[in-house]
This record gives structure tokens, C-alpha cells and sequence, in this order.
């Protein structure tokens, strides 16, 4: 049996002359936090979407693995996408309501999800008078009904202080503790290299990157970064441009920072510099960021 | 199933201002002055003091309460519009589907509304008959049993602009334009209904319902559209006297094409809308 607890095969999505995901292939292993990246318009909520039966594939095809039946696989699975759904002149209690007689879970898990997500003082409030944040609990209390275990979250921390962020995070991590099934769409990079084991990039509809978290901000690199300095900066700058080991250099506060071919070592480099004319003050590896890392995949293969 | 999808609409319309709001215009406006009528005003006095139990008694009571009460439909309608739109700015169409539902659900939970207010209105027609007829001294069970045609085609006719209304609600997101299309699109049948039976019809003939227009009378032209063939299940009694003093015999076939024109239409609207829901990107 997979131990995948999705598989996606050649999803694609036209509107009309715009092809707005392309040819997906990947799969979701069972326990795993899920990260779906991609900048505004790469895909993120439309490949959501078709798995969520919002919109219809115009190719391809999806399965949901844990249960035959797809037709009620949703009710099965908790789910924000994009921002909380919720009719305003009705109170979180019976929006709740609504939700659950969908899902067919008992009206007594509602309290439950609510104190989870700290509304249950609120729960007569109507939906309405809510701030953004509350809204944002509420969709993840929503998302709690019926203890699913699957959970898939569209930027689960928008509009969210920094308190509700953390917390966030520690629910994140606590269901998966438990055993749940998270996939996470999301722009905050920090947030998914915090939290996610796996992950996929989507640009302008095409998947850019997919496989572990660890593995794309470390082995699977194809380049090195060095933080960089000398006493004159412009004629530093100037020479690193005409180095044909140079991909890219870029001002990081007040330091160069410099991304080179992979098998180039730091001595190679302070040896080409110094044959310049150059002698360094600072010369120094360091890891770029998930959110670098993004930046750099998604710019040079744009 | 059908508890549950009547629950979830039900959990949203008890809320509803509109439907508040329209519910209390509904009986207030109309239903108070047709009972005060039926009671107290002149067509009460004559229909209901005259020959009270008689067959034509009943006869006479369903005809005109039928043909006033089928106009009340359209307020329904903007309830039905109201909420349908709702359902798309509130996003609880995408968010249903979301949570599970499946879009055939989604079409059932709307057939059960509108089956539920349809039944309602007809429930609330027979009421305010059996309290008029009743202050006359009417039996209550001869009312609903001479009564039983009448509201039929009160809850047909019903559905099926109720029906239209859910048609308008489900291509326009906005909830003034698609009122002010349902609304556009009943002057324009009336308008278009009107000048085809005036032209086809022989100089005269409008006077005396003469002419004949693929085997109708071109006075009932409107039965071959929606909204005529949905309000012509309950014709108006000007219109059966006018019949009957120009000579033409009312007879069961007329009731029949009635009947066949109005089913087919609810049947199209019925699955346009499924249409719509089904195949819709939410």
C-alpha cells in the first residue's frame, strides 16, 4: 500500500489562453508538513482549488489515497484556503454548525475547536463583528472540526500578530505530532522553513522545485554563497563582475555577497582576487535562507 | 440527507434580514388587504355572503385568491435572489464545496428551499382562505378539498418563477443587477407577449378572444413563455368569464396544455440551474 496520502499526476489548469498550472506531478507522504511555495500567481491556490473540487482539472488527475470514495473525501479533510468563508450575521457557533452538518461531525466537537483556537467566549458573536485575526482562528477552528487527518492551510497566518503567528506554529507542529497530515501554502518562508519537512515551488504554474526542505536549502544546492569585503568596495565590485566563477553579486547591508559556480572554495576565491590586485578584509561561507534561496531559484530561471 | 441540506439553508435564512424583512412585507402588504377584502369589501360580500357552500362559492373564492396570491410570488422571488447572491459574496457556495458538499447536495439544498417556500406560500393561501371563508360560515374541509387544484398550481406556478429567480441569482453575483435582470426580463415578456397576441390577432379579436394562433388562442400567447406559462396555471377569473361570454368552451385540454407548458418549463429551469452548479468555477 502508498504511503503517500496523495497523488497528483499532469494536473493542469487553463483559463482560457492562460495556462495557469502546468503539467504538476507529486505526491504528499503520509505525516509529512507539506510546504506549497510560489510567488502572487504561481498556482499555489488554483492547484489547491482542483484538489478541493473549487475548480474542475482541464487535464490530469488527483487521488486522494486514504479512502476509496472520493466523492466525500473533502469532509475528511480540514481545510482553509485563501481566507476564512464565513456569513457575517451569523455567529461563529452557527457558522461552525453549518460546517459540521456538512462534515457530518457532532455538534458537541464545536466547543471543542473553538477553545482550541481561544474563541469559545465568543462563540454567540456574529462572524461579522470579528477582527482579522479572530476570522483567521475561527477558519482554523473550522479546519479542526471532526479531527481530521488532513489539514490543508492557504496562509494560515495572514493578518495575524506576531503572538497568533508563534501560536500558529506551535499548532502546526503539535498536529503533526499528532499524526496529521499538513499541507501549507504559504509566502511567509520563514514560517515553512520552520515548520515543513517537504516542500514544492511553483512558478507561473510550473513546479520549480520539489523534495525535502533540508535538501533545497543545503544538498541540494547548485551554488556557494561568500559574504565579501575589501577597502575599496567599487573596485571589488568591479573585478568580481569580469570573474567567470561569479553568477550573481548582490548587497547584503553594506557587504557584497557573492554566488559562485559550487565547487568554487573560498581560498579559490581570495587567490583570484589577490592575482586582481585585491586583498580582502572579509571573507566568510554562509547559508542563504529558504527565503534566499527562493529568491535566487525563482529570478534565475525566470 | 434531505434533513441535513434543509438544515444548513435554514440555519442561514433564520438570520436573514431580507428574508425577515420580505416575509413580513409579504403578509402585510398583500395578504392583510386580500383578507380584509374577502371579509368586509365588496368582492367578499358578493362572493362569500351570496351562495356560501355552493360549489360555485368555492369555485369563485379559489379563482380569485389563486390569481391574486400568484403575483405575490415575485416578492419570493427577491428572497431567492437575495440569498443565492449572499451565498456568493459570503463565498458559502465555494466554502460548502469545500467542506464536503457535493455540488448535486448544493443543487438539492436549493430544490428543498425552493420546494419549502413554494409550500409555504400555498400553505399560507389556504389559511387566509379558510379564515375568510371560515367568518362566513364556510366549511373548512369543503375548502381544502375544492381547494386542492388551486393550490397546486399555486406551488407550480410558484416554483417555477421561484425557479427563474434562482436562475437569475445563480449567473449574476451581483444581487441589485440580478434582481433588476429577473425584474427587466418579466416587463420584457410581458411587453413582447402583448404586442405578438395584439398583432396576430384579427382586428377585434382581443375584444372577444377570437383568433387562433398555432391552435391557441392568441389572447394565451404568453403560455408558450416561462413566466406566462408558470402564471397562466392559475388564470385570472376576467379572463374565464371573458372566455365564456365569447362563445369559447373551457375545456379540460386547456387546463391540460396549461399544465403540460408549465412542467416543461420548471423541468428547464430545473436543470439549467444543475447545469450552472455543476459545471460553475467557484
Amino acid at each position: 500500500m502508498s504511503n503517500n496520502i496523495l497523488e497528483v499526476s499532469g494536473l493542469t489548469k487553463q483559463f482560457g489562453s492562460l495556462t495557469a498550472v502546468n503539467q504538476l506531478d507529486f505526491e504528499i507522504p503520509q505525516g509529512a508538513i507539506f510546504g506549497l511555495l510560489g510567488p502572487n500567481g504561481s498556482g499555489k491556490s488554483t492547484t489547491l482549488g482542483m484538489l478541493l473540487g473549487v475548480f474542475s482539472p482541464s487535464s490530469g488527475s488527483y487521488n486522494w489515497t486514504f479512502q476509496e470514495n472520493q466523492t466525500h473525501v473533502r469532509r475528511q479533510i480540514g481545510t482553509l484556503l485563501e481566507q476564512p468563508n464565513f456569513i457575517k450575521n451569523l455567529s461563529a457557533y452557527d457558522n461552525l454548525l453549518i460546517c459540521a452538518t456538512i462534515k457530518g461531525v457532532d455538534k458537541s466537537d464545536i466547543y471543542r475547536v473553538l477553545k482550541i483556537v481561544g474563541l469559545d467566549q465568543r462563540a454567540k458573536s456574529k462572524f461579522g463583528t470579528y477582527s482579522t485575526g479572530m476570522k483567521m482562528r475561527l477558519g482554523i477552528a473550522n479546519v479542526l472540526l471532526g479531527d481530521p487527518k488532513i489539514l490543508i492551510l492557504d496562509e494560515p497566518t495572514n493578518g495575524l500578530d506576531p503572538i497568533g503567528i508563534a501560536e500558529v506554529r506551535e499548532l502546526i507542529l503539535f498536529l503533526q505530532s499528532q499524526g496529521k497530515t499538513i499541507l501549507l501554502a504559504s509566502h511567509l518562508l520563514d514560517e515553512v522553513e520552520k515548520v515543513c519537512s517537504h516542500m514544492m515551488i511553483l512558478e507561473r504554474g510550473v513546479k520549480k522545485y520539489f523534495g525535502s526542505v533540508q535538501n533545497f536549502v543545503s544538498g541540494g544546492r547548485t551554488s556557494m554563497f561568500y559574504h565579501i569585503q575589501a577597502d575599496d568596495m567599487i573596485q571589488l565590485a568591479n573585478t568580481l563582475t569580469n570573474l567567470d566563477f561569479v553568477i550573481s553579486i548582490h548587497d547584503d547591508e553594506g557587504k557584497n555577497v557573492i554566488e559562485t559556480q559550487k565547487d568554487i572554495s573560498a581560498s579559490e576565491v581570495n587567490r583570484a582576487l589577490a592575482e586582481q590586485g585585491i586583498y580582502l578584509n572579509h571573507l566568510s561561507e554562509y547559508t542563504p535562507s529558504l527565503e534566499q534561496q527562493f529568491i535566487n531559484l525563482t529570478k534565475n530561471k525566470a | 440527507m434531505i434533513q441535513k441540506l434543509f438544515l444548513i439553508d435554514f440555519l442561514k435564512y433564520r438570520r436573514s434580514r431580507a428574508f425577515l424583512g420580505i416575509s413580513i412585507l409579504y403578509i402585510v402588504i398583500i395578504a392583510f388587504p386580500i383578507l380584509s377584502t374577502l371579509t368586509t369589501g365588496q368582492i367578499g360580500k358578493e362572493m362569500l355572503d351570496s351562495s356560501v357552500n355552493s360549489p360555485e362559492f368555492y369555485n369563485n373564492i379559489w379563482q380569485t385568491i389563486g390569481y391574486l396570491f400568484k403575483f405575490m410570488s415575485f416578492m419570493l422571488a427577491l428572497i431567492v435572489i437575495t440569498h443565492q447572491t449572499a451565498d456568493y459574496q459570503n463565498n458559502s457556495f465555494r466554502q460548502h464545496i469545500i467542506d464536503g458538499m457535493t455540488r448535486w447536495e448544493y443543487y438539492l439544498s436549493k430544490l428543498i428551499v425552493l420546494v419549502t417556500i413554494s409550500a409555504g406560500a400555498a400553505l399560507f393561501s389556504y389559511l387566509i382562505v379558510s379564515l375568510a371563508a371560515g367568518f362566513h360560515g364556510a366549511s373548512v374541509f369543503k375548502m381544502f378539498a375544492s381547494g386542492i387544484p388551486f393550490l397546486l398550481g399555486y406551488f407550480v406556478s410558484t416554483l417555477g418563477l421561484l425557479s427563474m429567480a434562482l436562475f437569475a441569482g445563480l449567473i449574476i453575483k451581483n444581487t441589485g443587477l440580478a434582481i433588476a435582470l429577473y425584474l427587466a426580463y418579466m416587463l420584457v415578456e410581458l411587453v413582447l407577449t402583448l404586442t405578438l397576441s395584439a398583432n396576430l390577432m384579427p382586428v377585434g379579436g382581443f375584444a372577444t378572444n377570437q383568433g387562433k394562433v398555432l391552435g391557441l388562442n392568441a389572447f394565451d400567447i404568453d403560455l408558450l413563455f416561462p413566466k406566462g406559462a408558470f402564471l397562466g396555471l392559475l388564470p385570472s377569473p376576467y379572463w374565464l368569464q371573458r372566455a365564456i361570454n365569447g362563445g369559447n368552451d373551457i375545456s379540460k385540454n386547456d387546463y391540460v396544455f396549461r399544465w403540460i407548458m408549465a412542467l416543461i418549463y420548471l423541468g428547464v429551469f430545473q436543470l439549467v440551474n444543475l447545469r450552472i452548479i455543476t459545471r460553475k468555477e467557484i
